[in-house]
């Protein structure tokens, strides 16, 4: 047993667990309430019907802003990871002059207050006239996140002794192979999760979309202009949904970071 | 005359500021158990990379049968190096590791499995095959690495420190193990390690080195026998070195006066250093006694000093005897010997050699001998 007591390890316990509740419990309340019946709904709820959950797969607006969404987390989901992966492995490898200010570069996004992020690619954007356009969501959203893919897959690196490389070449593999075969294995599992992550990260963008995406709403934008035009329980179905699959897709996540202590090497 | 296979010729190599390796020529033999030894940064696993080609020498050439190979990448030489630290891939099986080399030759999977049955059957860890390595000992995971370079079948093998991570009875089970595999298969191994006892045990010849410069490059029993230099001497463990100033000579023997008293040492055979040459004189532990001296002995020297130290090496015990403040001669001592009374730290003690025992060793670090037998 620990130094602290059992007594204070059940406080401890309590108090983190309150304070989950506390942060969750908007969420939590979201979700109870797209149960009910009633359109102001009141606690407790008195009649249950899935009606919002049927009205919102009905909104044929709604199912296009989620299919933008979805649309495009999937293609910068590979291409942060490839490029946020191949960052992390230069930084890995290599000596090279501005390898501290790349390596600052590539992870400086997320430090960067997001209003300001979305103004400038707004600008940005504008110039390559590319506002408006899911084309423009994309970019801006491989960018911030690039970032969550570096990292991770730099993590995992820090794992990979860099012999075992050296091991390959010498055992005949050039290159190009001793990556495919042994980086890139090794480096399997945290691809995955920087896959999931980066879909989640984009999937559920909102302060840059909201700017970007014009009349291409994505469903995070939709919903806010769900929200101004109209309070309906539907949007609390919505939200049950994606918070339900973000959640899925972090606990995935971090299920297999964790399983990957198991194949960590080290000396 | 066995063919030279590898040869190094003038290589430099220099890291920022430190110069690793200076103007080392190197020639390597077919079938020989090669040991290049020496201290820590000395240049000896640098010298392996450059062989290995996973690192590039800032001058001269590496030769493999004659032909410079400088330009040839680590993938394309074909000398596989077993690591210090193994770097056996960890998301691999013990089957899947030790076929990694033949599937990047794009040997077919049947083959494959093949061979690398034959060599864990033959370094006796075949009911490893499927598991992961890290479930594995220490001596496991060494014959892994051993099986995925040898099941490659190559002309040259690399070892860079092997068994340094393992326990004594474990090395000395490996050492025979490798000793073995290199009679049997004929396999040049060149085997880097500080451990004198590994390179004395197991090697042809040895090359000893020190800020990447070759000290001594002979079979084992010439070093031991006569060391060619200070350095060496030193480096082996093997001798008592004392500083003196040559008096006369003669054909047998020089006299020189030392610290503790004049020494009659033999004299190097063509050498006659004249009367007042500084000279380090080299005497053989393994030649030096304890104890009083009797009438119609053969040994000639003898000096007074207190015991100091013991080291316990088993059946017998390696005696320190300060001789004065500076100078602290190694003595052997076996126990249950008739001759030698039993003695403790604390004793005044005389020790005395025959004079044959001692040799005489310029005083500067250069090679005084570089030819190999």
């Amino acid at each position: 047993m620990s130094i602290i007591s059992a007594r204070s390890n059940r406080i401890l316990l309590l108090y983190y667990i309150v304070i989950v509740f506390f942060l969750f419990s908007p969420i939590l309340m979201g979700f109870y309430f797209s149960f009910g019946e009633q359109r102001f709904p009141s606690f407790p709820i008195d009649k249950f019907s899935l009606d919002w959950y049927a009205d919102a797969w009905a909104d044929s607006k709604l199912l296009d802003a989620l299919q933008r969404s979805a649309l495009v987390a999937a293609l910068v989901a590979p291409t942060a990871t490839i490029l946020g992966g191949l960052g992390a492995y230069a930084d890995y490898r290599y000596r090279y002059p501005g390898r501290r200010f790349a390596l600052a570069l590539g992870l400086m996004p997320p430090t960067i207050p997001v209003l300001i992020l979305a103004l400038a690619f707004l600008a940005y954007l504008s110039e390559l006239h590319l506002t408006a356009s899911l084309y423009g969501v994309f970019i801006a959203h491989t960018v911030i996140c690039l970032p969550f893919a570096m990292a991770l897959i730099r993590l995992r690196l820090s794992q990979l002794d860099p012999e075992l490389e050296s091991a390959a070449w010498n055992l005949g593999a050039g290159e190009w192979r001793a990556f495919l075969h042994i980086v890139l294995v090794f480096c399997r599992p945290m691809i995955f999760v920087s896959l999931m992550i980066t879909f989640i990260i984009s999937f559920d963008e909102f302060t840059i979309a909201w700017f970007v995406s014009g009349t291409e709403q994505t469903l995070p934008v939709k919903v806010l202009n769900m929200v101004e035009r109209q309070s309906s329980p539907v949007i609390n179905a919505i939200g049950s949904i994606t918070s339900l699959f973000t959640l899925a897709a972090i606990l995935i996540a971090l299920l297999v970071i964790k399983r990957l202590d198991r194949t960590k090497w080290h000396d | 005359m066995t063919d030279t296979l590898l040869e190094l010729s003038r290589i430099r190599k220099e890291y920022g500021q430190t110069v690793a390796v200076d103007d080392l020529s190197i020639t390597v033999s077919e079938g020989e158990f090669l040991a290049i030894m020496g201290p820590s940064g000395c240049g000896k696993s640098t010298t392996l990379k450059m062989l290995a080609g996973l690192e590039a020498p800032d001058a001269g050439e590496v030769r493999y049968c004659g032909q410079r190979v400088n330009e040839l990448s680590a993938w394309q030489r074909e000398i596989p190096l077993v690591w210090q630290n193994l770097a056996l891939f960890p998301f691999l099986s013990v089957r899947k590791n030790v076929e990694f080399g033949l599937k990047m030759r794009g040997v077919d999977s049947q083959t494959r499995s093949e061979k690398a049955a034959f060599w864990l059957r033959r370094l006796g860890i075949e009911e490893c095959a499927e598991r992961n390595i890290k479930t594995l000992s220490g001596g496991q995971r060494q014959r892994v690495a051993l099986a995925r370079c040898l099941v490659l079948n190559p002309k040259i093998l690399l070892l860079d420190e092997p068994l340094s991570a393992l326990d004594p009875k474990l090395r000395i089970s490996m050492q025979a193990l490798l000793t073995g595999l290199q009679r049997e298969l004929g396999i040049t191994f060149i085997y880097v390690t500080h451990s004198q006892d590994e390179a004395f045990a197991m090697a042809d010849r040895i090359i000893i080195m020190k800020d990447g410069a070759v000290q001594q490059n002979a079979s084992p029993q010439r070093i031991f026998n006569n060391p060619a230099n200070a350095f060496v001497a030193e480096f082996t463990g093997a001798f008592n070195l004392i500083e003196g100033c040559i008096k006369s000579s003669t054909d047998e023997n020089v006299i020189a006066s030392t610290s503790v008293g004049d020494l009659c040492i033999a004299s190097n055979a063509l050498d006659r250093p004249q009367a007042g040459t500084q000279v380090l004189a080299a005497i053989k532990v393994h030649g030096c006694q304890i104890g009083t001296k009797s009438k119609g002995m053969k040994e000639n020297n003898q000096v007074r000093g207190v015991i100091v130290g013991e080291e316990f090496v088993g059946s017998r015990s390696i005696l320190h005897v300060s001789l004065t403040q500076s100078n602290t001669f190694k003595v052997e001592y076996t126990l249950g010997n008739e001759k030698t009374t039993r003695v403790r730290v604390g004793d005044e003690v005389d020790v005395f050699w025959a004079s044959k025992d001692a040799q005489l060793i310029s005083l500067g670090n250069e090679v005084m001998e570089t030819s190999h037998e």
